[in-house]
């Protein structure tokens, strides 16, 4: 991990202060922080939780390369990404975006670019386990 | 040549596979591999067409030729965030 840039993928619970504390040492003028949480309901139907699963070293590897892309597109101070594997209940904290930079146009466009690339291209998959207790892995989209 | 190829979200589920190998003609592309995991594994053969396969540092383009004894990875449609 460089000094400017916490990515990491945990099977633990997100300590949003933690990353918040990291982004404000960089002495900007803006934090952008974007919590992505477990949904209750979607389409009518009753979430408890969501199980992630992640091929690991490809995702830390393409993690890098969109943060390294954000990097080049706007003057990032300091940046976090953090996702969470494993069992997440309904209101936790499943990913965790955030952005230091002198003004905050950049750290709201920075956010957007991090959470739309990571949903599209990182290796990572996700099963809703539903109050029936049946499951499904939710649609998603194939890497460009 | 021997290819280890390794199953995630779905496609584990549905194979009850992590892991597994395939004896392929030295040369063949990663289509010819989706088109033998889709004939091994009839209930995976509709997916196929959605998988992008990967090694363990990037995602690799289907048409390109396998390496022999390489480890490839199948990568259904991701849904993370």
């Amino acid at each position: 991990m460089s000094q400017s840039a916490w990515i990491e993928i945990t099977g633990n619970r997100i300590v949003i202060s933690d990353l918040e504390a990291f982004l404000r040492e960089a002495e900007g003028g803006a934090v952008n922080l974007f919590v992505g949480t477990t949904r209750r309901v979607t389409d009518d139907r009753i979430t408890v939780e969501l199980s992630y699963e992640c091929a690991r070293e490809l995702a830390l590897a393409e993690l890098s390369r969109i943060v390294s892309e954000a990097q080049s597109k706007w003057p990032i101070l300091r940046v976090a990404v953090v996702h969470r594997t494993g069992f997440v209940a309904v209101g936790e904290a499943s990913v965790v975006i955030g952005v230091a930079t002198a003004h905050r146009a950049e750290s709201f466009e920075a956010c957007q670019f991090l959470i739309d690339e990571l949903k599209k291209r990182v290796p990572i998959w996700k099963k809703e386990v539903y109050e029936d207790g049946s499951t499904e892995w939710v649609t998603g989209s194939t890497p460009s | 040549m021997t290819i280890t190829v390794e199953y995630y979200a779905i496609l584990k589920e549905i194979s009850g596979l992590s892991s597994e190998l395939f004896e392929l003609p030295t040369g063949c592309t990663g289509i010819s591999l989706l088109a033998a995991v889709g004939e091994r594994h009839q209930k995976l053969a509709g997916l196929m067409s959605s998988v992008r396969i990967a090694n363990s540092a990037a995602y690799l383009s289907n048409d390109s030729k396998i390496e022999p004894d390489s480890t490839l990875l199948l990568i259904p449609p991701v849904s993370g965030g």
